[in-house]
């Protein structure tokens, strides 16, 4: 673990803000900030815009397309592109498939993939969880039979994140060799226009239907060069998955992005005619959450400083206080919007956002979970 | 000196490890005087190591890892950088050899009755005499006053703004000390001047130019003992975690239980939460950070260290079950060390309201 700080690079930073100020539109960054719900148009947009640049696969190698950049100046476009209100830069692709493909990918696979994930062209979504298997993932059921040289794929996935703006999944799969064999948990890559696919929104808690689907898979065809390293490998390669996301997973930027909401918002005067942040009471639970914030933002810079920074518990706790600390501070703006969160449109969707984020410490890794991993990994009891 | 501090943290981590584990035996003291610790934050041109707040903060954190109660913070981190930034090259040159080699210890006494720890609300009266000063007020809580034999006292020249610092030695006549044990084990006295004189001599820095050095090494204190915690914490946490991995109840170690296992993940988050934090004001005072920057850096860990600190001996006490409620054990003096260090240089409720100025509204 570390106990150093990085130092700052402000010559980088100040790089990477004058290029989102200057080419991040502006009416994609309103509706952004704004909580509205973005297209799968949108979000190619920005992707396009940066890859014009080059940095739109911040974390690949050079020799794949990347910018060559250290983990920390990842970070600060990053942190630049949630503070100016660009919109994502979809993970599943960029960050969970792209880096498994050039690290255990053949040739052909990294030839036919990498060139149009960094372009845009294809969306991803992750396909892990089953009605049977969430944070259990060897229990899961989704099976391929070999079928001549490729596969025959039958099951469902379900709370799969944009699922209906990809064009394929990463999906973990049993591969069964025959009448007997439980099936080894294998990675597959599957497009998702094949015929037997059915892609269907799930409405959630927060009033949303185009965030999360379920997948359903009925004899779908797939070649047998679409299997990433060999059969059983599908567990490891997801940890690994896991693993880099987690610094991301920490989601400073967007936690950063939603305290300035929180300010912005609690030094206006309400619709019953108060400040919130002239409430003393409220004042020192802003406080308090500011602090988390500045913590967690040490404790990240700290794993980056390390220089592997997916290794090491300060990985799950980031994760462990990245989901609380996003939880905390949409809490306050929800308390800070008062009655007018049930206004149209409520306070910038404060509501919504609050039960939204809910989600924090059940993704990637219930909270639960990452306890048991601290406690078995790194704690060894 | 064993060391270039500047250069090499991790040698001097090494080095504080070493020298300050109580199971050497012997008096810690001693071990940290022959080892240069005491000279830690003293310049080099003055056979100092030249050491900031991350170096501080090193010795400080193993400090509190082995609980050890030697002045070490009051006279070697606190007064030295008083004696740093406030006396003058001569009264450095005369005065910073014996406080380096530790033989001459010091203490700061800024708490008045009433000033709430605020520096500017000084009242102690330093009246122009002839050859120096007449001394008149009170100090309170002066912590390891007696062990001292110098006290660095901040006082109010008649006519002048600002503060005066005074170098009062322990023995001079019209001083009464009224010593007392803390909770901590340690000692802090209450002190009286009744026209106590000091010499002209000891006055460090102009008579009314001290308060930005006052300010500044408190700020450096507040920050250093967010180390000495985080140490208490990480003992705290090691202790608990191998008594549960020892102790066996219902037909298992109490590592197996999962209950048991999350409260400890939660003590090392809020441990590293605390590290963090205190991490980042020693950086900011040792990048000179603007006051305004500064100010919130110290506050944001001397807040979170207080809340951190309960969690964790908390936790320690209650995975020991009832022997971690017993004074055999360590826990309690932890426990008990912590809650004095929240007492000191500002209370996290005091730092969280300082913390919360910069927001608007």
């Amino acid at each position: 673990m570390s106990d150093a700080l990085p130092a700052a690079d402000p010559a980088f930073r100040a790089m990477v803000r004058a290029f989102v100020d200057e080419h991040l539109p502006a009416d994609l960054r309103d509706r952004e900030i704004a909580g509205d719900a973005l297209s799968k148009d949108d979000y190619r947009r920005w992707h396009r815009i940066v890859d014009r640049r080059g940095w739109v696969a911040a974390s690949w190698p050079v020799e794949h397309g990347g910018p060559g950049w250290t983990p920390l100046q990842q970070h600060v476009f990053d942190e630049e592109c949630w503070d100016a209100g660009a919109p994502t830069l979809l993970p599943f692709g960029l960050r969970m498939i792209g880096p498994v493909l050039i690290a255990h990918g053949t040739p052909e696979q990294q030839a036919r993939f990498l060139p149009r994930i960094r372009s845009g062209d294809d969306f991803w979504c992750q396909g892990y969880s089953e009605p049977d298997a969430g944070s259990d993932l060897a229990s899961l059921r989704t099976r391929a039979r070999r079928a001549g040289d490729g596969f025959t794929v039958d099951g469902q996935k379900t709370w799969t994140t944009l699922g209906a703006y990809a064009d394929w999944m990463f999906c973990l799969v049993r591969v069964v060799e025959g009448a007997d064999d439980a099936g080894r948990v294998s990675l597959l890559l599957i497009d998702l226009r094949s015929p037997g696919v059915t892609v269907r929104p799930i409405a959630m808690i927060d009033g949303s239907t185009h965030e999360i689907a379920e997948v359903f898979f009925d004899d779908v065809r797939v070649p047998g060069g679409n299997l990433v390293g060999g059969v059983g490998k599908g567990l490891s390669y997801a940890r690994q998955i896991l693993a880099r996301e987690r610094t991301e997973m920490a989601m400073v930027g967007r936690s950063k992005r939603l305290f300035k909401l929180l300010v912005a918002a609690g030094s206006e005067c309400g619709a019953d005619g108060r400040v919130p942040l002239a409430d003393a009471r409220f004042r020192g639970r802003v406080a308090e959450a500011e602090i988390e914030l500045r913590g967690l933002d040490a404790l990240l810079l700290r794993t980056l400083a390390d220089g592997a920074p997916e290794r090491g518990p300060l990985v799950s706790l980031l994760k462990l206080k990245g989901a609380e600390v996003q939880q905390q501070l949409a809490e306050l703006v929800l308390d800070g919007a008062g009655a007018s969160a049930l206004a149209r449109g409520g306070a910038g969707h404060a509501l919504e956002r609050y039960l939204n984020l809910r989600k924090t410490t059940i993704y990637g890794g219930a909270t639960e979970i990452h306890k048991n991993l601290v406690a078995q990994l790194h704690l060894e009891l | 000196m064993g060391f270039a501090v500047a250069t090499d943290r991790a040698l001097l981590r090494e080095l504080c490890e070493d020298v300050l584990d109580p199971a050497r035996g012997g008096d810690p003291w001693q071990r940290a005087c022959a080892a240069g610790l005491p000279g830690l934050l003293f310049a080099e041109e003055l056979g100092g190591a030249g050491g900031g707040a991350l170096e501080a903060a090193i010795v400080l954190e193993s400090l509190g890892r082995y609980l050890v109660r030697e002045p070490y913070h009051t006279s070697a981190v606190l007064c030295a950088a008083l004696l740093q930034s406030a006396a003058s090259e001569a009264q450095l040159r005369a005065w910073a050899p014996a406080a380096m080699a530790g033989s001459e210890r010091y203490a700061f006494a800024g708490d008045e009755p009433g000033c709430a720890g605020a520096p500017e609300r000084i009242a102690l009266r330093a009246r122009p005499v002839a050859g120096g000063y007449a001394l008149a007020g009170r100090k309170t809580a002066v912590l390891d006053a007696e062990a001292a034999r110098y006290w660095l006292v901040s006082a109010r020249v008649p006519g002048r703004d600002g503060l005066a610092l005074l170098r009062v030695p322990r023995a001079a006549e019209g001083v009464r000390v009224e010593g007392y044990p803390t909770p901590d084990g340690r000692r802090a006295a209450d002190l009286s001047f009744a026209e106590a004189f000091v010499a002209e001599g000891e006055l460090l820095a102009g008579p009314g130019d001290a308060l930005p050095a006052v300010e500044h090494a408190l700020e450096l204190a507040a920050a250093t003992v967010c180390a000495e915690a985080v140490g208490c914490m990480a003992a705290l946490h090691e202790t608990t975690l191998a008594y549960v991995r020892a102790r066996r109840q219902f037909g298992s170690a109490l590592a197996r239980f999962q209950a048991v296992q999350h409260r400890l993940v939660e003590m090392l988050l809020e441990l590293e939460m605390a590290r963090s934090l205190t991490l980042a004001a020693n950086a900011a005072l040792a990048a000179g950070a603007p006051a305004g920057q500064l100010r919130r850096a110290v506050s944001a860990a001397k807040v979170r260290v207080g809340r951190a600190g309960r969690f964790v001996a908390q936790g320690a006490i209650q995975l020991h079950g009832a022997i971690g409620m017993a004074e055999e054990l360590p826990l309690g003096r932890y426990a008990r060390r912590l809650a004095a260090i929240d007492a000191a240089y500002g209370t996290p409720a005091r730092h969280l309201a300082r913390f919360a100025e910069a927001l608007p509204g």
